[in-house]
């Protein structure tokens, strides 16, 4: 059978204020129809570049392509933009990462859809074409067809965008699709029901599927064959068994190990209680007003009776999907929000409860580590707030400064330098230095390592694990990653809609969910390959 | 959608409330007093006192507000000194000219901004675009009124091609609207429409060309930003290229901003009319306003300022309405 | 293991120098940074430069042409031209500076406070400022101006008045982003008190949106108090207000051409300046407000 994509010796190099640069290089790869491929690769390894130069969608003037792209028989580069107008939509078609600004907003999604085939005339004549957006939203699994229809973007939620993106994809009957990081922005219960939906319907259609994904669990759910690139090139691509499981290139093996580690072991009895929760309510008032000037404003209840206790040295991970108040929890506990109902209580050793009244009970490490602290400021300008704001005298700031930075495994001599020239996981070591600088009992962590490319997080992980062996504190974090949490947390708390639907030891939970919604979110979260059975397979290339 | 409507007019009813507030109150600070200045310099003091007394000037100041207020909302917006008609009739007599002087500018500034902003971002040649970047920074630079003298002395001076000022070079024009090109057309009368529109040409260059620069800025920015954005790329993915990418994806989404501009811009000429009318000798509201100042006769200034800032006022409600219309996610946060 | 540090630095300028100099890089920035710099010397200069007295009258050589004795001419008085354009410099400018600098100060102070505290007070302040905003400023200038009687003096407070808002706008929505910014909750987290946060974090990030629009508005100050000039409401005859000296020169247009041209070409050479100068400085650090990756931020939405 002729292969229906083949791509040879593809070169991609854009022209940058600092002079040429290479996003791809000598790519080669075939798809056979109904097939369903992987490119595998972190931020930089160019794998979007490819995507996007199958499809024709880079800009030629600042753009320069070599190399072949064939589809099902003819040569797609070099064709003008409007005979290969002819053949994206239709024939190839694109769903894109981000699905928030990914349609446009001031067009309904019914007259979205519709403009597919009308670029495309000869797919469907102009009386069926209503028709066809009926039945491709069904197909996507939404059924409420004349409301999604009507709906402009914003007023759907993530998932259903997601679904519509497909849908726009698929309604001209193309024969490849393509899926740049379709799931990335998405929460794993949604996720896992995009990529199902994915495969039936290329199973349904005989369609191909191309899937461009930072994520090795989303290649292992979706295809048949996997491509690995690292800075432009392509270093290993075979089979999914092959790839997975007999790994030739050192970076693939580095992919693996870092996307499944090996559980803490783990029952450390955890000391005195450091940070008591009790009851703790909180309401939130809707910027917008409900049914015009004069009604109130609509409320919602973020955190609803929440209790939960973390002791000295133990680790506990809430973990709740978006909208379950994890994150309004955190800030709750970091005094960035008032409490409506309940109190939350910090422990000295002493044992005795009293509310967070020093800065040296409390650390907070962010999500975000481009936000969290000003890039204008140097390290030492970081390192010392804390510090200023805890009155401790200056002729012991340098010694602490030093200190934690080398536990970050910083080298001190960096504290001149200012945030602005230090890389994501670089900044999320300062964070933590931060956090750590003026030892406290309790350190918060907000989805601490959700912003980093895969590898980096593994490494920001262990760096944490040994933290917290170091200093005894309590580690509160907080996460939508189920597996993670599996993997550090001495205890997991589970947050429905600012409820707590489940608690107890980290095992127990995965391995045995009470709870309906927790059970969902383990099932969500089983595209990993579980931690017990997975062969972890070392750099050296032997299995432990 | 009703709530929001009402929201903004009554925003735009406090709005000119306050204006004429404003302006009865700086009128009370003027030095010169509008006694002495209505009875005349050779009046006894006992004239005066009458006169005073007839305009009601000796009351207490917040009396005299509701009196004004009340007034106003009648309609009755006092004397002009220097003509001895009533405002009101001043007003019908020169407002429109300012109209059709503000209008005309208006759509130059559209039918030359418009394009040219979007071209200066995508067009070519590149140095040509360059320099149209180049070019509305100059233009925005330009006084009014410096150009306007300029294209006077050049044009007329020089050239002889438009003529001095005034709007028509016939003795008696034609008034129904009071604005002249309609009227001449309404009439019938195609020199006389002719030779009125000549004469309105450089003033409404003068008056769009600072206006031209602010909005191929504007254009250029918005557009640059729109067409960064990621559901164009959808768009060209399901296809679309050309025109039809152009118009229903990148035009219809700078919409909402090109709106507000387009108010903007409307302020600007409101305000740069008054400049470009004294040079030209146009009689509009800008003349009848600078000649009732340096007769030291408030009252009209204060009146057509007021009726300046409530057409503003208007106009960007009217904007308003249109952005709901226009952007379904502004009554998005309102509902 | 310890990490070496990523980027290699290459010189130890400072930072202000460095993109400074890479301003003057564009033709355009170069340019219209001499074109300024020529203003503001002799706007400080002032009357010092001029080879003759401003108001040195001398009727035997009225409305006389360019010529070695008079540069550009003189006007219905015999005063030497050029010497009263350069004079003129000063007296617009430095009307000019203080219009900018009131409304900088004034409405940054409102938008600031407005923006930070919140609240009803901040919710007052900010429906305020639309309300000032709402009023087109020419128009209001020239009633106020009005009011307070002829004099320069008087103008840049009429401008002032107006011109107060836009800043104050600016300042809020910037404060507004910045308070919500997530190292700012960083500093709150830390108990950093307010004054601090406000000095150390939301200051520095706020400051150059201001910055740009004070340039740009020197130049349209600059126009403003021409145009007042013009219509007689500024300074008033024999100063040497460019505005004033324009207006004079109408009524010798056709026969005097230097008397109008000189003036003019003066006023729009300030203004051109200042204005393609504020531009440059937008392009170049405009879009540097770095208060997170939102990319990052809204991962998880």
């Amino acid at each position: 059978m002729n292969p229906l994509l083949t791509v040879k010796d593809l070169d991609v190099a854009y022209g940058t204020d600092r002079g040429r640069v290479t996003a791809v290089q000598g790519v080669g790869f075939e798809m056979e129809p109904g097939e369903r491929v992987t490119i595998v690769g972190e931020s930089g390894s160019g794998k979007s570049s490819v995507a996007r130069a199958v499809l024709g969608l880079l800009d030629p003037a600042r753009t320069r392509i070599a190399g072949s792209v064939n589809f099902a028989g003819s040569e797609l580069l070099g064709l003008s933009d409007k005979q290969f107008a002819a053949v994206r939509g239709a024939d190839v078609t694109f769903v894109m990462q981000d699905h928030a600004a990914a349609l446009n907003p001031t067009s309904r999604i019914g007259r979205q859809l519709r403009e597919v085939l009308e670029l495309h005339r000869d797919r469907v004549p102009a009386h069926e074409r209503d028709g066809a957006v009926d039945r491709v939203l069904r197909e996507v699994g939404l059924n409420d067809v004349d409301r999604v229809r009507r709906s402009f973007p914003f007023e759907l939620s993530g998932g259903m965008r997601q679904r519509v993106l497909i849908a726009m994809a698929i309604i001209g009957g193309p024969r490849l699709l393509i899926a740049d990081e379709p799931t990335t922005a998405l929460d794993a219960v949604v996720q896992k029901q995009i990529l199902d939906l994915l495969r039936s319907i290329a199973t349904a259609r005989g369609m191909a599927i191309l899937s461009i994904t930072h994520s090795i669990d989303v290649a292992r759910y979706l295809s048949d064959r996997i491509v690995v690139m690292k800075d432009g090139v392509i270093v290993e691509q075979g089979t999914a068994s092959q790839v997975l499981n007999e790994p030739q290139h050192p970076y693939t093996r580095q992919l693996l190990a870092a996307a499944s580690g090996a559980p803490l072991t783990g029952d450390r009895t955890p000391g005195p209680v450091v940070l008591r929760a009790d009851a703790v309510s909180k309401r939130f008032r809707s910027r917008a007003r409900v049914g015009g000037m004069f009604s109130r404003r609509a409320e919602f209840l973020a955190l609803d009776d929440v209790s939960f206790e973390l002791g000295e040295g133990e680790t506990v991970a809430v973990v709740g999907e978006s909208g379950s108040g994890k994150s309004t929890l955190v800030r709750c506990l970091a005094g960035l929000e008032r409490l409506d109902a309940g109190s939350i209580a910090f422990g000295p050793r002493e044992g005795v409860g009293r509310p967070a009244s020093s800065i040296s009970e409390l650390g907070y490490v962010f999500q975000d580590p481009y936000g969290s602290m000003n890039p204008r400021w140097s390290v030492r300008d970081v390192l010392t707030e804390p510090l200023t704001n805890a009155r401790v005298p200056r002729s012991r700031r340098a010694t602490l400064i030093e200190e934690s930075l080398t536990r970050v495994h910083l080298d001190p001599v960096v504290v001149e330098r200012r945030i602005a020239e230090f890389s994501g996981g670089q900044r999320q070591r300062i964070a933590i230095a931060r956090a750590l600088i003026t030892h406290p009992r309790v350190l918060l962590l907000d989805e601490p390592t959700a912003a980093l490319d895969a590898s980096i997080q593994r490494r920001v992980v262990d760096l944490l694990i040994e933290i917290q062996t170091q200093t005894g504190a309590g580690f509160l974090f907080i996460t939508h990653d189920l597996t993670l949490a599996g993997e550090v947390a001495d205890r997991v708390v589970v947050l429905q809609r600012g409820r707590i639907v489940e608690e107890g030891p980290a095992a127990e939970i995965l391995a045995h969910p009470v709870d309906d919604y927790t059970r969902m979110l383990v099932s969500a979260h089983a595209l990993r390959a579980p931690a017990s059975t997975s062969r972890v397979i070392t750099p050296e290339g032997a299995s432990a | 959608m009703i709530r929001y409507v009402a929201g903004r007019v009554l925003a735009t009813v406090v709005l000119l409330l306050v204006t004429a507030v404003g302006t009865f109150l700086l009128m009370r600070v003027v030095p010169a007093d509008p006694a002495q200045l209505a009875a005349g310099l050779n009046a006894t003091p006992e004239q005066v006192a009458r006169v005073r007394e007839q305009l009601g000037l000796d009351q207490p100041l917040y009396v005299q507000l509701f009196q004004f207020l009340g007034n106003l909302l009648r309609g009755d917006l006092g004397t002009s000194l220097m003509t001895h008609r009533p405002v009101a009739q001043d007003i019908a007599l020169y407002f429109p000219a300012t109209l059709e002087l503000v209008v005309s500018s208006l759509l130059l500034v559209l039918v030359v901004g418009l394009p040219l902003g979007v071209y200066a971002v995508s067009g070519r040649p590149r140095f040509l675009a360059g320099m149209t970047r180049i070019g509305a920074f100059i233009a925005m630079g330009l006084p009014s009124f410096v150009l306007a003298l300029l294209l006077q002395i050049i044009v007329f001076g020089e050239l002889g091609w438009a003529p001095l000022g005034g709007r028509t070079s016939e003795p008696k024009p034609p008034r129904i609207t009071g604005v002249q090109t309609l009227d001449y057309l309404l009439v019938g009368d195609v020199a006389g429409f002719r030779d009125t529109a000549a004469h309105l040409v450089l003033p409404s260059i003068a008056l769009a060309v600072g206006s031209i620069g602010l909005i191929v800025r504007y254009v250029e920015s918005e557009y640059d930003r729109v067409r960064r954005s990621d559901y164009l790329v959808t768009a060209r993915a399901k296809g679309a290229i050309g025109g039809h990418l152009f118009w229903h994806h990148t035009a219809r989404n700078m919409l909402p901003s090109v709106l507000t501009i387009v108010g903007m811009v409307f302020g600007w000429s409101l305000a740069g009319s008054v400049l470009v009318e004294s040079v030209f000798s146009w009689p509009g509201l800008g003349t009848y306003i600078l000649n009732s100042i340096s007769a030291f006769d408030y009252s009209p200034v204060i009146i057509s300022t007021l009726l300046l800032v409530g057409c503003f006022a208007i106009i960007n409600l009217f904007v308003d309405i249109a952005h709901v219309i226009v952007d379904p996610r502004v009554k998005a946060n309102l509902a | 293991m310890t990490t070496a540090p990523m980027t290699a630095h290459t010189s130890r300028m400072p930072r202000g120098l460095a993109s400074f100099l890479r301003l003057l890089e564009r033709p355009e920035g170069a340019i219209s940074f001499v074109m300024t710099l020529i203003v503001v010397v002799i706007a400080v200069a002032g009357p010092a430069l001029a080879p003759q007295n401003p108001e040195a009258t001398d009727l035997g050589a009225v409305l006389s042409p360019p010529s070695a004795a008079h540069w550009f001419g003189t006007d219905e008085a015999g005063r030497d031209l050029f010497s009263r354009v350069l004079a003129g410099a000063q007296y617009t400018m430095a009307a000019a500076v203080v219009v900018v600098l009131l409304s900088f100060v004034l409405g940054t102070a409102i938008g600031v406070i407005a923006g930070y505290v919140g609240g009803w007070v901040g919710n007052a302040l900010a429906r305020l400022t639309d309300l000032f905003l709402a009023f087109p400023a020419l128009l209001i200038a020239i009633a106020v101006s009005a009011a307070l009687g002829q004099g320069l003096p008087q103008t840049v407070v009429a401008l002032a008045v107006v011109a107060w808002s836009s800043y104050a706008r600016i300042a809020y929505v910037q404060t507004v982003s910045a308070r919500n910014a997530l190292f700012v909750d960083a500093a709150r987290t830390m108990k950093t008190p307010a004054p601090r946060i406000l000095t150390r974090h939301i200051f520095p990030t706020i400051a150059s949106p201001l910055l740009i629009k004070g340039t740009m508005d020197l130049a349209f100050a600059a126009e403003w108090i021409a145009a007042l000039g013009f219509i007689g409401l500024g300074a008033t005859p024999p100063t040497p207000e460019w505005g004033a000296m324009i207006a004079s020169s109408r009524n010798y247009a056709l026969n005097a051409w230097w008397y109008v041209t000189f003036p003019s070409l003066a006023l729009m050479f300030t203004i051109v300046g200042f204005v393609i100068f504020g531009g440059v400085l937008e392009r170049q650090f405009a879009g540097r407000n770095q208060l997170g990756r939102r990319a990052l931020r809204e991962l998880r939405a």
